[in-house]
């Protein structure tokens, strides 16, 4: 029984480092009807940006000399993921733009381009950028209780994902921003005749999006100490994964999207003898599942016929 | 200069340099006159040219840059000795631990004119990819630091050998250390998927076999680049074992380590091969890289005949990055080359010959090669991770007993 409750946290705690950037994806699709396939190494890009702003630059230890600590951590995850926000939108100027109007495979391709780019650079500019590198600790490792399986650390990450899901979620559906999102998500056309600035909101969308994906990257840097210049390779597939079980467009979907992913790979792992191999199978098993027999994801309403 | 180190290594180290000399002097009759000014054409040295290849970007570069070093100072020292009947050129090449990479620089190299022989590889999938191709273009390849037992095989004698021990004859060490001197019996196996990583799950079930009472409980096989370990270990922590053996590379490795210390694992040992032994084991484990035992083949380059010479040279060549776990390998494997083409002459397929059939005695005591390629010669050390450092045993607080390993009595 314990093993399989802390195999559910185990699934749990993944779920949550694949729910942004799913949910960056979802946006991006509902906001556009493209998919931005840089979106992992972007999220990981703001990742070796804290790491930057808390090693190399020192700014977490000048900072920690005059705030509290925590205060200090939330300041350097705080402008780490203004800078992935400002990334993305700067994808989205290079890459996207140049490529509205024309063939929708266009744009899919630019954004795996500008993926590799960003991997790349990280790997040639950060400091050994090609190695490991250990990911400096900004959350509370300590245990709560003497439970081995809940530290302040899994905790602060599960609400840190669902603190961003739940503004996300006001953002949406209280602002007038979010509602011209919604608009423009919906239906572009009447979206513009309504008098929305199109060109305004779906820059306020990449900043968003480009947020979250930072904070997410800074998550999932966390959860597993480690960072390296080719993880958002991975990360960003199995968030665009995520994304499509949840369907492609939905914020929800993107949550209920990741459990799934999560719950197959762990439990494809720890209860299937010599299943450890294959528990990324599994996973894109059921995103090749889903894309053939129920393409708009469980939650979705939009086809994907488009990627 | 000396002040303070015992005079006795040195004179010993001394004495082997010098009968290297001599060797190298035996073979080099008739060539004082060479030594011609090159406007005079003809009468120039003839060059010969030795690639060495090896991981010098990409995630392993540090693991390749010193033993480029060690290969480029031998190759140095041979020509400065002036006892070479021609001029040595060293070439390097990169293979970013990829094997299409290394496949294209081995093809560049063998269409190369004057390149008499090469020493490449850190990786085995990058030797597996160019065995071939030197083979078929007959030019002998000493392999300087790739350790999958498959490399070196009968076939490819004399063309293909190696000087570094393989990953089986690198589990023999560790096996005997873990299951007979510390009575670990009971193991979970961690391995990649990857050649290397399959050919030490090998290596160990057939060490666990080979003794009464040790059995393998878990066996789980995991893709390099992984970076999730926690629903492995929390279903081995169930398992209660006494150590957890890890076949595969540094990143996988350190994020095992300190997710099993983040699951209350701690107490369980861990062991691996040279494979995870790098400084960035140590900085991504952190705390919980404490008490982890590995093995490496060779000797701490000091501890060598002639070692303390070998760093002192690379100190005053000037290279700035440490010469590594294998540099003493390539500098063996550059010096080998170099003899057996003294001995032999610049015709590929003698040269191929006497390296086959050489006793070579260098950093590393004697090399020679047995009827596959493969070096006769395992040296190697037991490491424990103390105070964030690899500490020989020998020298470390855990033999003394000051410290308890993980899951110790």
């Amino acid at each position: 029984m314990e093993l399989i409750i802390s195999q559910i946290l185990n699934a749990v705690m993944l779920a949550c480092t694949y729910t942004l950037v799913g949910i960056g994806f979802s946006l991006f699709f509902g906001a556009m009807d493209i998919v931005v396939f840089c979106l992992g190494d972007v999220a990981i890009a703001g990742a070796f940006a804290i790491m930057a702003l808390s090693t190399v630059m020192g700014v977490y230890a000048s900072l920690s000399g005059i705030l509290p600590a925590p205060i200090s951590g939330i300041i350097v995850v705080f402008i780490g993921a203004c800078f992935t926000a400002g990334l993305v939108t700067l994808m989205y100027r290079a890459v996207i733009v140049p490529f509205e109007g024309k063939n929708i495979n266009a744009s899919l391709l630019s954004t795996i381009a500008a993926g590799i780019v960003i991997r790349e650079l990280i790997g040639l500019f950060y400091p050994e950028g090609r190695n490991p590198h250990a990911f400096p600790q900004l959350l509370p490792a300590g245990l709560i209780g003497d439970n081995v399986l809940l530290s302040w650390r899994n905790i602060i990450i599960i609400a840190i994902t669902f603190i961003m899901v739940m503004l996300l979620y006001w953002f949406v559906n209280r602002t007038k921003t979010g509602l011209s999102i919604q608009a423009i998500s919906q239906n572009k056309e009447a979206a513009i005749m309504v008098g929305i600035n199109w060109h305004r909101i779906i820059v306020i969308t990449f900043l968003i999006g480009g947020f979250l994906l930072g904070i997410g990257g800074f998550l999932t840097a966390s959860y597993f100490n480690s960072l390296r210049f080719d993880m958002g390779a991975m990360y960003g597939l199995k968030g665009f994964c995520v994304a499509v079980v949840g369907g492609l467009g939905s914020i929800y979907g993107a949550i209920v999207g990741g459990l799934l992913i999560a719950f197959v790979e762990v439990f494809v792992t720890a209860f299937i003898p010599g299943g450890t191999a294959y528990s990324s199978v599994a996973a894109f098993l059921i995103v090749v599942l889903f894309i053939l027999f129920k393409p708009e994801g469980i939650l979705g309403e939009k086809t994907v016929e488009k990627v | 200069m000396f002040k303070g180190k015992p005079i006795g290594k040195i004179a010993a180290g001394l004495g082997a340099l010098i009968f290297l000399l001599g060797i190298l002097a035996g073979c080099g009759g008739g060539t004082k006159s060479q030594e011609a000014p090159k406007q005079e054409g003809g009468s120039q040295k003839k060059v010969v040219k030795i690639a060495f290849i090896g991981p010098l970007t990409g995630p392993n570069a540090t693991e390749g840059v010193g033993p480029r070093n060690t290969f480029e100072l031998a190759v140095n020292q041979a020509n400065k000795s002036g006892k070479l009947p021609f001029e040595i050129k060293f070439l390097a090449y990169d293979d970013a631990s990829n094997p299409g990479t290394a496949a294209s620089v081995a093809q560049k190299i063998v269409a190369e004119p004057d390149v008499v022989a090469a020493s490449g590889h850190w990786n085995t999938a990058c030797a597996e990819a160019t065995i071939p191709i030197f083979k078929a273009a007959g030019i002998p390849m000493v392999i300087w630091g790739a350790i999958g037992p498959s490399l070196t095989k009968e076939e490819n004698f004399p063309y293909i050998t190696r000087v570094c021990p393989t990953s089986v004859q690198e589990n023999i060490p560790l096996a005997a250390f873990v299951m007979d001197q510390l009575g670990r019996k009971k193991w979970a196996l961690i391995s990649s998927t990857s050649v290397y990583g399959k050919a030490n799950t090998e290596a160990w079930q057939a060490e666990v076999k080979k003794r009464s009472g040790a059995e393998i409980v878990s066996l789980d096989e995991i893709t390099d680049g992984s970076t999730d370990f926690r629903p492995i270990l929390s279903k081995i922590k169930k398992l209660n074992v006494d150590g957890l053996y890890y076949g595969g590379n540094i990143m996988e490795a350190a994020l095992i380590r300190s997710q099993m210390n983040e699951l209350g694992m701690k107490d369980i040992l861990m062991a691996g091969i040279s494979g995870i032994v790098s400084p960035k084991f140590i900085e991504v484990a952190g705390q919980a890289a404490e008490g982890v035992v590995v093995t490496q083949p060779g000797k701490e380059p000091k501890k060598m005949p002639g070692g303390k010479e070998f760093i002192e040279e690379y100190q005053k060549a000037g290279y700035k990055e440490p010469y590594g776990a294998y540099g003493a390998y390539a500098y063996d494997a550059a010096n080998i080359i170099i003899t057996a083409l003294k001995e032999a002459g610049t015709d590929r397929k003698a040269l191929a010959d006497k390296i086959g059939k050489i006793a070579y005695t260098g950093l590393l005591g004697t090399t020679s090669f047995d009827k596959t390629g493969q070096t006769t010669n395992s040296l190697s050390t037991i490491y424990v991770i103390q105070d964030g450092k690899f500490v020989d045993w020998d020298e470390s607080k855990y033999k003394t007993g000051e410290r308890k390993l993980p899951g110790a009595k």
